[in-house]
Protein backbone atom coordinates (compact mmCIF):
# COMPACT_ATOMS: atom_id res chain seq x y z
CA UNK A 1 0.00 0.00 0.00
CA UNK A 2 3.04 2.32 0.67
CA UNK A 3 4.58 2.14 -2.36
CA UNK A 4 1.43 1.47 -4.08
CA UNK A 5 0.93 5.09 -3.28
CA UNK A 6 3.84 6.67 -4.07
CA UNK A 7 4.69 5.09 -7.20
CA UNK A 8 1.27 3.78 -8.86
CA UNK A 9 1.17 5.68 -12.24
CA UNK A 10 -1.13 5.49 -14.75
CA UNK A 11 -0.88 4.60 -18.25
CA UNK A 12 -2.20 6.83 -20.88
CA UNK A 13 -2.49 5.75 -24.33
CA UNK A 14 0.17 3.32 -24.56
CA UNK A 15 0.76 0.85 -21.64
CA UNK A 16 3.94 -0.16 -22.80
CA UNK A 17 5.78 3.31 -23.40
CA UNK A 18 3.85 4.36 -20.62
CA UNK A 19 5.69 1.70 -18.35
CA UNK A 20 8.73 3.15 -19.81
CA UNK A 21 7.95 6.52 -18.94
CA UNK A 22 5.53 6.96 -15.48
CA UNK A 23 7.48 5.27 -12.81
CA UNK A 24 8.57 6.96 -10.25
CA UNK A 25 11.34 4.01 -9.82
CA UNK A 26 12.62 5.45 -13.37
CA UNK A 27 11.86 1.88 -13.82
CA UNK A 28 14.30 1.76 -17.35
CA UNK A 29 17.11 3.61 -15.98
CA UNK A 30 20.42 1.41 -15.10
CA UNK A 31 19.87 -0.40 -11.72
CA UNK A 32 21.88 -0.81 -8.93
CA UNK A 33 23.22 -4.86 -8.18
CA UNK A 34 19.47 -6.16 -7.88
CA UNK A 35 19.13 -5.62 -11.52
CA UNK A 36 21.32 -5.97 -14.81
CA UNK A 37 22.76 -2.29 -15.79
CA UNK A 38 20.82 -3.11 -19.10
CA UNK A 39 17.15 -4.34 -17.41
CA UNK A 40 14.51 -2.20 -19.07
CA UNK A 41 11.10 -2.80 -17.06
CA UNK A 42 9.52 -2.50 -20.63
CA UNK A 43 10.83 -5.15 -22.24
CA UNK A 44 10.98 -7.24 -19.55
CA UNK A 45 7.43 -6.96 -19.12
CA UNK A 46 6.57 -7.20 -22.62
CA UNK A 47 8.50 -10.92 -22.94
CA UNK A 48 6.66 -11.54 -19.52
CA UNK A 49 2.99 -10.32 -20.05
CA UNK A 50 1.33 -12.16 -17.54
CA UNK A 51 3.00 -9.97 -14.55
CA UNK A 52 1.56 -6.62 -15.79
CA UNK A 53 -1.69 -9.11 -16.92
CA UNK A 54 -2.02 -10.00 -13.20
CA UNK A 55 -2.79 -6.44 -13.02
CA UNK A 56 -5.10 -5.98 -15.05
CA UNK A 57 -7.18 -9.04 -14.19
CA UNK A 58 -9.81 -7.21 -11.78
CA UNK A 59 -10.51 -4.52 -14.00
CA UNK A 60 -10.73 -6.83 -17.28
CA UNK A 61 -12.93 -9.51 -14.93
CA UNK A 62 -15.33 -6.25 -14.20
CA UNK A 63 -15.32 -4.99 -17.65
CA UNK A 64 -16.22 -8.78 -19.22
CA UNK A 65 -19.11 -9.00 -16.44
CA UNK A 66 -20.33 -5.91 -17.34
CA UNK A 67 -20.15 -6.71 -20.86
CA UNK A 68 -22.70 -9.81 -19.86
CA UNK A 69 -21.21 -12.21 -22.43
CA UNK A 70 -17.97 -14.25 -23.28
CA UNK A 71 -16.20 -15.69 -25.52
CA UNK A 72 -15.57 -19.67 -26.03
CA UNK A 73 -13.67 -22.00 -28.06
CA UNK A 74 -16.60 -23.10 -29.40
CA UNK A 75 -18.31 -19.71 -30.42
CA UNK A 76 -18.37 -18.60 -33.85
CA UNK A 77 -20.79 -15.97 -33.33
CA UNK A 78 -21.04 -12.73 -34.99
CA UNK A 79 -18.86 -11.15 -32.09
CA UNK A 80 -16.49 -13.24 -32.45
CA UNK A 81 -16.03 -13.06 -36.39
CA UNK A 82 -16.64 -9.48 -35.97
CA UNK A 83 -13.43 -9.62 -33.73
CA UNK A 84 -10.93 -11.56 -35.38
CA UNK A 85 -11.57 -10.26 -38.73
CA UNK A 86 -11.38 -6.39 -37.67
CA UNK A 87 -7.72 -4.67 -37.31
CA UNK A 88 -5.37 -7.36 -38.15
CA UNK A 89 -2.72 -5.46 -36.21
CA UNK A 90 -4.68 -5.10 -33.28
CA UNK A 91 -5.46 -8.74 -33.12
CA UNK A 92 -1.72 -9.65 -33.21
CA UNK A 93 -1.38 -7.02 -30.53
CA UNK A 94 -3.76 -8.93 -28.35
CA UNK A 95 -2.31 -12.14 -29.72
CA UNK A 96 1.65 -11.39 -28.64
CA UNK A 97 1.63 -8.02 -26.25
CA UNK A 98 -0.87 -9.23 -23.79
CA UNK A 99 -1.73 -13.23 -24.48
CA UNK A 100 1.96 -13.38 -24.81
CA UNK A 101 2.01 -16.14 -27.66
CA UNK A 102 5.04 -15.87 -29.23
CA UNK A 103 3.97 -17.40 -32.92
CA UNK A 104 2.24 -15.01 -35.06
CA UNK A 105 0.13 -17.47 -37.19
CA UNK A 106 -0.99 -14.79 -39.87
CA UNK A 107 -3.47 -12.48 -40.81
CA UNK A 108 -5.21 -15.28 -42.93
CA UNK A 109 -5.79 -17.82 -40.67
CA UNK A 110 -8.09 -15.28 -38.25
CA UNK A 111 -9.92 -13.99 -41.22
CA UNK A 112 -10.78 -17.38 -42.75
CA UNK A 113 -11.93 -18.43 -39.33
CA UNK A 114 -9.70 -21.19 -38.45
CA UNK A 115 -8.67 -20.78 -35.88
CA UNK A 116 -11.98 -20.18 -34.18
CA UNK A 117 -11.83 -23.78 -32.53
CA UNK A 118 -8.29 -23.03 -31.21
CA UNK A 119 -6.84 -23.07 -27.95
CA UNK A 120 -5.60 -19.39 -29.13
CA UNK A 121 -8.56 -18.05 -29.13
CA UNK A 122 -9.63 -19.29 -25.89
CA UNK A 123 -6.11 -16.97 -24.64
CA UNK A 124 -7.05 -14.21 -26.59
CA UNK A 125 -10.62 -14.26 -25.29
CA UNK A 126 -9.62 -13.84 -22.00
CA UNK A 127 -8.23 -10.33 -23.32
CA UNK A 128 -11.63 -9.31 -24.89
CA UNK A 129 -14.91 -7.80 -23.91
CA UNK A 130 -17.66 -9.33 -25.94
CA UNK A 131 -18.66 -6.23 -28.59
CA UNK A 132 -15.51 -4.45 -28.43
CA UNK A 133 -13.66 -4.80 -31.84
CA UNK A 134 -10.12 -6.03 -31.47
CA UNK A 135 -8.87 -1.68 -31.26
CA UNK A 136 -10.91 -1.03 -28.64
CA UNK A 137 -9.87 -3.97 -26.55
CA UNK A 138 -6.79 -2.96 -27.06
CA UNK A 139 -7.39 0.78 -26.20
CA UNK A 140 -9.28 -0.71 -23.55
CA UNK A 141 -6.09 -2.57 -22.24
CA UNK A 142 -3.46 0.14 -23.14
CA UNK A 143 -5.52 2.66 -20.75
CA UNK A 144 -5.67 0.08 -17.30
CA UNK A 145 -3.78 1.26 -14.59
CA UNK A 146 -0.09 -0.63 -14.34
CA UNK A 147 2.49 -0.10 -11.53
CA UNK A 148 6.01 -1.08 -13.45
CA UNK A 149 7.57 -0.70 -10.16
CA UNK A 150 5.87 -3.41 -9.34
CA UNK A 151 6.93 -5.57 -12.49
CA UNK A 152 10.45 -4.75 -11.62
CA UNK A 153 10.14 -6.01 -7.83
CA UNK A 154 9.31 -9.44 -9.74
CA UNK A 155 12.16 -9.43 -11.19
CA UNK A 156 14.10 -8.74 -8.16
CA UNK A 157 12.67 -10.68 -5.95
CA UNK A 158 11.06 -13.60 -8.05
CA UNK A 159 11.83 -13.60 -11.43
CA UNK A 160 15.67 -13.79 -11.97
CA UNK A 161 15.83 -16.62 -9.51
CA UNK A 162 13.15 -18.26 -11.36
CA UNK A 163 15.37 -17.78 -14.55
CA UNK A 164 13.10 -15.04 -16.53
CA UNK A 165 14.45 -13.77 -19.83
CA UNK A 166 14.39 -10.01 -19.15
CA UNK A 167 15.59 -8.82 -22.47
CA UNK A 168 15.64 -9.99 -26.16
CA UNK A 169 18.74 -11.92 -27.43
CA UNK A 170 21.41 -10.06 -29.60
CA UNK A 171 23.50 -11.21 -32.18
CA UNK A 172 25.91 -13.90 -31.21
CA UNK A 173 23.88 -14.62 -27.72
CA UNK A 174 21.88 -17.54 -28.68
CA UNK A 175 24.74 -20.00 -27.53
CA UNK A 176 23.80 -21.88 -24.64
CA UNK A 177 19.74 -22.64 -24.24
CA UNK A 178 18.50 -22.43 -20.44
CA UNK A 179 16.67 -25.62 -20.37
CA UNK A 180 20.31 -27.33 -21.00
CA UNK A 181 20.57 -26.11 -17.23
CA UNK A 182 19.82 -27.90 -14.10
CA UNK A 183 15.57 -27.76 -13.70
CA UNK A 184 13.80 -26.08 -11.05
CA UNK A 185 14.21 -28.56 -7.89
CA UNK A 186 16.91 -30.89 -6.96
CA UNK A 187 16.65 -34.61 -5.37
CA UNK A 188 16.46 -32.56 -2.23
CA UNK A 189 13.74 -30.79 -2.59
CA UNK A 190 16.03 -27.48 -2.38
CA UNK A 191 14.82 -24.67 -4.73
CA UNK A 192 17.88 -24.18 -7.96
CA UNK A 193 18.06 -21.03 -8.59
CA UNK A 194 19.20 -19.31 -11.87
CA UNK A 195 20.67 -16.42 -10.07
CA UNK A 196 23.67 -16.69 -11.08
CA UNK A 197 23.11 -16.04 -14.29
CA UNK A 198 21.00 -13.67 -16.63
CA UNK A 199 18.80 -14.80 -19.83
CA UNK A 200 17.53 -13.37 -22.78
CA UNK A 201 14.77 -14.79 -24.98
CA UNK A 202 14.91 -15.28 -28.97
CA UNK A 203 12.55 -13.26 -30.90
CA UNK A 204 13.15 -16.01 -33.11
CA UNK A 205 12.38 -18.90 -31.76
CA UNK A 206 11.07 -18.08 -28.35
CA UNK A 207 13.75 -19.93 -26.91
CA UNK A 208 15.36 -18.43 -23.70
CA UNK A 209 19.55 -18.55 -23.68
CA UNK A 210 22.57 -17.38 -20.94
CA UNK A 211 23.40 -14.21 -21.58
CA UNK A 212 26.40 -14.48 -19.09
CA UNK B 1 -30.34 -30.09 0.45
CA UNK B 2 -31.29 -26.44 0.52
CA UNK B 3 -29.29 -23.65 0.33
CA UNK B 4 -28.20 -23.09 3.76
CA UNK B 5 -27.17 -26.76 4.27
CA UNK B 6 -25.06 -26.72 1.13
CA UNK B 7 -23.74 -23.20 2.34
CA UNK B 8 -22.79 -25.31 5.82
CA UNK B 9 -21.38 -28.31 3.65
CA UNK B 10 -18.90 -25.69 1.60
CA UNK B 11 -17.81 -23.82 4.42
CA UNK B 12 -16.75 -27.52 6.19
CA UNK B 13 -12.97 -27.97 6.32
CA UNK B 14 -12.95 -31.45 5.31
CA UNK B 15 -14.38 -30.50 2.04
CA UNK B 16 -11.86 -27.94 1.50
CA UNK B 17 -9.01 -30.14 2.59
CA UNK B 18 -10.40 -33.12 0.24
CA UNK B 19 -10.26 -30.53 -2.63
CA UNK B 20 -6.26 -30.05 -1.97
CA UNK B 21 -4.02 -28.67 0.37
CA UNK B 22 -4.55 -26.07 2.68
CA UNK B 23 -3.20 -22.54 2.54
CA UNK B 24 -4.51 -21.08 5.97
CA UNK B 25 -4.02 -17.31 7.11
CA UNK B 26 -4.19 -16.02 9.86
CA UNK B 27 -5.37 -12.77 11.04
CA UNK B 28 -4.19 -11.46 14.40
CA UNK B 29 -6.46 -8.69 16.00
CA UNK B 30 -3.19 -6.54 16.23
CA UNK B 31 -3.88 -5.87 12.09
CA UNK B 32 -6.28 -3.07 13.42
CA UNK B 33 -3.45 -0.97 14.59
CA UNK B 34 -1.71 -1.07 10.85
CA UNK B 35 -4.58 -0.28 9.48
CA UNK B 36 -5.44 -3.51 8.05
CA UNK B 37 -9.43 -4.65 8.30
CA UNK B 38 -11.13 -7.24 6.74
CA UNK B 39 -11.66 -5.89 3.70
CA UNK B 40 -8.19 -5.72 2.52
CA UNK B 41 -8.30 -9.45 2.88
CA UNK B 42 -7.80 -11.66 -0.40
CA UNK B 43 -9.93 -14.21 0.30
CA UNK B 44 -9.48 -15.98 -2.67
CA UNK B 45 -5.81 -16.80 -1.66
CA UNK B 46 -7.26 -18.64 1.53
CA UNK B 47 -8.68 -22.05 2.02
CA UNK B 48 -9.44 -21.00 5.62
CA UNK B 49 -8.71 -17.82 7.99
CA UNK B 50 -7.79 -17.95 11.31
CA UNK B 51 -8.70 -15.07 13.33
CA UNK B 52 -6.37 -14.81 16.75
CA UNK B 53 -7.70 -14.67 19.29
CA UNK B 54 -9.98 -15.42 22.05
CA UNK B 55 -8.42 -15.62 25.41
CA UNK B 56 -9.38 -18.04 28.11
CA UNK B 57 -10.06 -17.73 31.89
CA UNK B 58 -8.92 -19.82 34.28
CA UNK B 59 -13.13 -20.50 35.25
CA UNK B 60 -13.40 -21.47 31.87
CA UNK B 61 -14.95 -18.18 30.40
CA UNK B 62 -13.64 -16.81 27.20
CA UNK B 63 -13.22 -13.34 25.36
CA UNK B 64 -12.39 -11.99 23.06
CA UNK B 65 -8.25 -10.41 23.44
CA UNK B 66 -8.82 -7.13 22.27
CA UNK B 67 -12.08 -5.68 22.40
CA UNK B 68 -11.54 -3.23 20.15
CA UNK B 69 -11.31 -5.64 17.49
CA UNK B 70 -14.85 -6.64 17.90
CA UNK B 71 -16.35 -4.70 15.15
CA UNK B 72 -13.66 -6.12 12.63
CA UNK B 73 -14.25 -9.59 14.09
CA UNK B 74 -18.19 -9.41 13.01
CA UNK B 75 -17.03 -7.94 9.67
CA UNK B 76 -14.83 -10.47 9.09
CA UNK B 77 -17.31 -13.04 9.88
CA UNK B 78 -19.51 -11.65 7.71
CA UNK B 79 -16.93 -11.13 4.32
CA UNK B 80 -15.59 -15.13 5.26
CA UNK B 81 -19.33 -16.27 4.59
CA UNK B 82 -20.06 -13.98 1.67
CA UNK B 83 -16.70 -15.62 -0.02
CA UNK B 84 -17.26 -19.36 1.36
CA UNK B 85 -13.90 -19.13 3.12
CA UNK B 86 -14.23 -21.38 6.53
CA UNK B 87 -13.32 -18.51 9.43
CA UNK B 88 -11.56 -20.04 12.60
CA UNK B 89 -11.07 -18.97 15.87
CA UNK B 90 -7.56 -19.56 17.86
CA UNK B 91 -8.01 -19.78 21.68
CA UNK B 92 -4.83 -18.80 23.52
CA UNK B 93 -1.55 -17.31 22.92
CA UNK B 94 1.59 -16.67 24.84
CA UNK B 95 -0.16 -15.73 28.16
CA UNK B 96 -3.00 -18.57 28.07
CA UNK B 97 -1.14 -21.20 29.59
CA UNK B 98 -1.75 -21.00 33.49
CA UNK B 99 -5.37 -20.53 32.45
CA UNK B 100 -5.42 -23.73 30.19
CA UNK B 101 -3.37 -25.55 32.98
CA UNK B 102 -6.46 -24.98 35.18
CA UNK B 103 -9.26 -25.68 32.91
CA UNK B 104 -7.42 -28.59 31.46
CA UNK B 105 -6.87 -30.38 35.12
CA UNK B 106 -10.28 -30.04 36.30
CA UNK B 107 -13.32 -31.80 34.72
CA UNK B 108 -15.74 -29.21 35.42
CA UNK B 109 -14.23 -26.27 34.32
CA UNK B 110 -13.42 -28.34 31.14
CA UNK B 111 -16.82 -28.82 30.48
CA UNK B 112 -18.02 -25.60 31.31
CA UNK B 113 -15.09 -24.09 29.00
CA UNK B 114 -15.94 -26.26 26.44
CA UNK B 115 -19.50 -25.33 26.40
CA UNK B 116 -18.66 -21.68 26.35
CA UNK B 117 -16.49 -22.47 23.31
CA UNK B 118 -19.07 -24.36 21.38
CA UNK B 119 -21.85 -21.57 22.17
CA UNK B 120 -19.30 -19.10 20.96
CA UNK B 121 -18.59 -20.39 18.19
CA UNK B 122 -22.25 -21.47 16.83
CA UNK B 123 -23.79 -18.70 17.66
CA UNK B 124 -21.15 -17.00 15.50
CA UNK B 125 -22.04 -19.27 12.35
CA UNK B 126 -18.04 -20.30 12.93
CA UNK B 127 -16.14 -23.33 11.40
CA UNK B 128 -14.20 -24.53 13.83
CA UNK B 129 -11.80 -23.50 16.51
CA UNK B 130 -7.66 -23.83 17.22
CA UNK B 131 -6.27 -24.94 20.41
CA UNK B 132 -3.01 -22.59 21.26
CA UNK B 133 -2.00 -23.86 24.37
CA UNK B 134 1.74 -22.41 23.89
CA UNK B 135 4.82 -24.94 24.96
CA UNK B 136 2.35 -26.41 27.57
CA UNK B 137 4.92 -28.54 30.15
CA UNK B 138 5.23 -32.15 30.97
CA UNK B 139 2.76 -32.23 34.17
CA UNK B 140 0.26 -30.30 31.72
CA UNK B 141 0.17 -33.86 29.62
CA UNK B 142 -2.51 -35.45 30.90
CA UNK B 143 -4.66 -32.05 30.91
CA UNK B 144 -4.18 -31.13 27.79
CA UNK B 145 -5.18 -34.36 25.90
CA UNK B 146 -8.39 -34.34 27.97
CA UNK B 147 -9.18 -30.68 27.01
CA UNK B 148 -8.40 -31.79 22.95
CA UNK B 149 -10.77 -34.60 23.83
CA UNK B 150 -13.32 -32.70 25.06
CA UNK B 151 -13.08 -30.25 22.72
CA UNK B 152 -13.31 -32.92 19.53
CA UNK B 153 -16.78 -34.09 21.48
CA UNK B 154 -17.82 -30.63 22.67
CA UNK B 155 -17.76 -28.92 19.23
CA UNK B 156 -20.57 -30.62 17.44
CA UNK B 157 -18.74 -32.04 14.55
CA UNK B 158 -16.89 -28.38 13.94
CA UNK B 159 -13.74 -28.38 13.15
CA UNK B 160 -10.69 -28.64 15.85
CA UNK B 161 -7.00 -27.89 15.18
CA UNK B 162 -4.30 -27.53 17.72
CA UNK B 163 -1.48 -25.55 17.37
CA UNK B 164 1.51 -27.52 18.69
CA UNK B 165 5.71 -26.81 19.59
CA UNK B 166 8.38 -28.90 18.82
CA UNK B 167 9.75 -28.18 22.56
CA UNK B 168 6.54 -29.88 23.57
CA UNK B 169 5.96 -32.82 21.66
CA UNK B 170 6.17 -35.66 24.23
CA UNK B 171 3.27 -33.46 25.49
CA UNK B 172 0.37 -34.03 23.03
CA UNK B 173 0.79 -37.81 23.04
CA UNK B 174 -1.90 -39.62 20.66
CA UNK B 175 -4.74 -36.39 21.38
CA UNK B 176 -3.53 -34.91 18.44
CA UNK B 177 -4.79 -37.30 16.37
CA UNK B 178 -8.20 -36.35 17.45
CA UNK B 179 -7.92 -33.04 16.02
CA UNK B 180 -8.73 -32.48 12.27
CA UNK B 181 -5.38 -30.58 11.63
CA UNK B 182 -2.48 -30.07 13.65
CA UNK B 183 -0.34 -26.75 12.79
CA UNK B 184 3.23 -26.80 13.59
CA UNK B 185 4.74 -23.72 14.70
CA UNK B 186 8.34 -24.04 12.98
CA UNK B 187 9.58 -21.27 15.32
CA UNK B 188 12.14 -18.53 14.71
CA UNK B 189 15.42 -20.36 14.49
CA UNK B 190 17.47 -16.52 14.35
CA UNK B 191 17.07 -15.00 17.19
CA UNK B 192 19.29 -12.06 18.75
CA UNK B 193 20.59 -14.80 20.72
CA UNK B 194 21.97 -16.93 17.84
CA UNK B 195 25.80 -15.60 17.50
CA UNK B 196 25.85 -15.53 13.92
CA UNK B 197 23.14 -14.89 11.02
CA UNK B 198 21.37 -17.65 9.62
CA UNK B 199 18.24 -18.27 8.10
CA UNK B 200 15.05 -17.65 9.86
CA UNK B 201 12.96 -20.83 8.68
CA UNK B 202 14.12 -22.59 6.32
CA UNK B 203 13.25 -25.40 4.07
CA UNK B 204 15.60 -27.42 6.35
CA UNK B 205 13.73 -26.12 10.01
CA UNK B 206 10.35 -26.58 8.53
CA UNK B 207 11.63 -30.36 7.36
CA UNK B 208 12.86 -31.13 10.76
CA UNK B 209 10.21 -29.68 13.06
CA UNK B 210 7.04 -31.76 10.55
CA UNK B 211 9.28 -34.93 10.81
CA UNK B 212 8.87 -34.28 14.90
CA UNK B 213 5.66 -34.89 14.62
CA UNK B 214 5.39 -37.13 11.77
CA UNK B 215 7.44 -39.72 13.91
CA UNK B 216 5.44 -39.79 16.74
CA UNK B 217 2.33 -41.28 14.40
CA UNK B 218 0.55 -38.18 13.89
CA UNK B 219 -1.19 -38.44 10.25
CA UNK B 220 1.17 -36.37 7.71
CA UNK B 221 -2.45 -34.66 6.21
CA UNK B 222 -2.97 -33.23 9.41
CA UNK B 223 0.23 -31.85 9.79
CA UNK B 224 0.94 -27.71 8.58
CA UNK B 225 3.59 -25.80 9.34
CA UNK B 226 3.41 -22.10 9.96
CA UNK B 227 5.50 -19.82 7.70
CA UNK B 228 6.48 -16.52 8.95
CA UNK B 229 5.54 -13.43 6.78
CA UNK B 230 7.80 -11.19 8.81
CA UNK B 231 11.57 -10.34 8.15
CA UNK B 232 14.21 -10.30 10.72
CA UNK B 233 17.18 -7.55 10.48
CA UNK B 234 19.93 -7.92 12.32
CA UNK B 235 22.38 -4.74 12.52
CA UNK B 236 26.35 -4.97 11.79
CA UNK B 237 25.62 -8.52 9.89
CA UNK B 238 27.00 -8.68 6.40
CA UNK B 239 26.07 -12.36 5.43
CA UNK B 240 25.25 -15.64 6.56
CA UNK B 241 27.53 -16.69 9.19
CA UNK B 242 28.47 -13.30 10.06
CA UNK B 243 28.11 -11.80 13.89
CA UNK B 244 25.81 -9.15 14.59
CA UNK B 245 24.83 -6.79 17.23
CA UNK B 246 20.96 -7.17 17.83
CA UNK B 247 17.93 -6.45 16.15
CA UNK B 248 18.72 -3.86 12.92
CA UNK B 249 15.65 -1.72 11.47
CA UNK B 250 11.60 -2.37 11.99
CA UNK B 251 9.86 -3.06 14.68
CA UNK B 252 12.41 -4.18 17.23
CA UNK B 253 13.81 -6.18 14.29
CA UNK B 254 10.57 -7.55 12.58
CA UNK B 255 9.71 -6.33 8.97
CA UNK B 256 6.48 -6.91 7.35
CA UNK B 257 7.22 -8.74 3.75
CA UNK B 258 5.09 -5.97 2.35
CA UNK B 259 7.35 -3.46 3.71
CA UNK B 260 10.31 -4.81 3.11
CA UNK B 261 9.63 -3.56 -0.88
CA UNK B 262 10.20 -0.04 0.47
CA UNK B 263 13.82 -1.11 1.36
CA UNK B 264 14.65 -2.69 -1.74
CA UNK B 265 13.69 -0.62 -3.71
CA UNK B 266 16.61 1.38 -2.66
CA UNK B 267 19.94 0.81 -3.88
CA UNK B 268 20.83 0.40 -0.94
CA UNK B 269 20.29 -3.20 -0.15
CA UNK B 270 21.75 -6.45 -1.95
CA UNK B 271 18.84 -9.25 -2.20
CA UNK B 272 20.24 -12.12 -2.99
CA UNK B 273 18.76 -16.17 -2.35
CA UNK B 274 21.31 -19.06 -0.95
CA UNK B 275 20.50 -21.89 -3.04
CA UNK B 276 21.79 -24.00 0.03
CA UNK B 277 19.45 -23.18 2.64
CA UNK B 278 16.65 -22.09 0.30
CA UNK B 279 16.70 -18.79 2.39
CA UNK B 280 16.13 -15.23 1.40
CA UNK B 281 18.94 -12.38 2.25
CA UNK B 282 19.29 -8.78 2.08
CA UNK B 283 22.13 -7.11 2.75
CA UNK B 284 22.78 -3.15 3.17
CA UNK B 285 22.64 -0.09 5.27
CA UNK B 286 24.37 -1.91 8.26
CA UNK B 287 22.74 -4.80 8.28
CA UNK B 288 21.49 -8.45 7.16
CA UNK B 289 17.46 -9.56 6.70
CA UNK B 290 16.41 -12.16 6.67
CA UNK B 291 13.00 -13.67 5.89
CA UNK B 292 10.76 -15.46 3.40
CA UNK B 293 10.74 -15.14 -0.07
CA UNK B 294 8.60 -16.61 -3.18
CA UNK B 295 11.30 -19.03 -4.04
CA UNK B 296 11.89 -20.29 -0.54
CA UNK B 297 7.60 -20.35 0.15
CA UNK B 298 7.27 -21.98 -3.30
CA UNK B 299 10.23 -24.46 -1.87
CA UNK B 300 8.69 -25.43 1.44
CA UNK B 301 4.81 -25.67 -0.42
CA UNK B 302 6.52 -28.17 -3.16
CA UNK B 303 8.13 -30.32 -0.22
CA UNK B 304 4.74 -30.50 1.59
CA UNK B 305 2.45 -31.41 -1.11
CA UNK B 306 5.16 -33.93 -2.64
CA UNK B 307 5.39 -35.30 1.05
CA UNK B 308 1.85 -36.19 1.68
CA UNK B 309 1.22 -32.99 4.25
CA UNK B 310 -1.97 -30.76 5.03
CA UNK B 311 -1.00 -27.68 3.52
CA UNK B 312 0.66 -24.36 4.98
CA UNK B 313 -0.19 -21.23 7.37
CA UNK B 314 0.68 -18.27 6.77
CA UNK B 315 1.30 -15.74 9.48
CA UNK B 316 -0.33 -13.16 9.37
CA UNK B 317 -2.85 -12.09 6.24
CA UNK B 318 -1.97 -8.25 7.07
CA UNK B 319 2.02 -8.94 6.07
CA UNK B 320 1.76 -10.20 3.02
CA UNK B 321 1.95 -8.41 -0.02
CA UNK B 322 -1.09 -7.38 -1.89
CA UNK B 323 -0.22 -7.73 -5.46
CA UNK B 324 -0.64 -11.56 -6.45
CA UNK B 325 2.12 -11.28 -8.43
CA UNK B 326 4.29 -11.27 -5.31
CA UNK B 327 2.17 -12.07 -2.77
CA UNK B 328 3.28 -15.11 -0.88
CA UNK B 329 0.02 -16.50 -0.01
CA UNK B 330 -0.42 -16.67 -3.96
CA UNK B 331 3.03 -18.19 -4.27
CA UNK B 332 1.69 -21.00 -1.60
CA UNK B 333 -1.84 -21.29 -3.40
CA UNK B 334 -0.24 -21.44 -6.60
CA UNK B 335 1.78 -24.91 -5.59
CA UNK B 336 -1.42 -26.23 -3.29
CA UNK B 337 -4.71 -24.79 -4.77
CA UNK B 338 -3.58 -24.41 -8.42
CA UNK B 339 -7.21 -24.94 -9.74
CA UNK B 340 -7.81 -21.30 -8.02
CA UNK B 341 -7.48 -18.35 -10.47
CA UNK B 342 -4.76 -16.00 -8.99
CA UNK B 343 -4.01 -14.27 -12.06
CA UNK B 344 -3.41 -15.45 -15.45
CA UNK B 345 -0.54 -17.56 -16.29
CA UNK B 346 2.35 -17.46 -18.96
CA UNK B 347 1.08 -18.81 -21.81
CA UNK B 348 3.80 -19.74 -24.40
Amino acid sequence: MLFNNKLKCFLGLSALLSIAACSSMDADSSKDGNWPADFKTSEYSRINPDIANAQRKDSLAAAKKTAGCTVSTTDTSEDVRTFFSGDSNDVKTLYLDYAGLSVWPGYEQFHSGALYADFRVMVISNYHICKNTAAQDVAYLNGLPIDSALIARQYMLAGRIEGRAYRYCLSGETNVLQDTLQGELSSSGHVFSYLAHTYCLSAGNNQKYLIE
Amino acid sequence: MNLKILSIALLSFGLAFAQGGAVIGYYPYWAQYSQFTPKNVHFERVSELHYASLTPSADGSIALADETDAANFDSLVTASAAHYVPLVVVIGGPDAGDAFAAIAADESLRSAFVKNVSDWVDSRGLSGVELDWQNPAADNATGYQALVRALKSGLNGKTLGAAVYPASVEVYGDALNEADYVIVFVGDHMTTDSSTVRPNMSLDDVKSAMDIFASKGIAKSKLIPVIALSGKSFSGATGFGSAHQGPGSGNDGYIPYKDLMAKFDTPDYKVTFDETSSSELAVGNGEAIVFSGIPSVRAISVWIRDNGFGGVALYDVSEDHPEAIISLLVTAGQVLRPDVDYAPQKKK
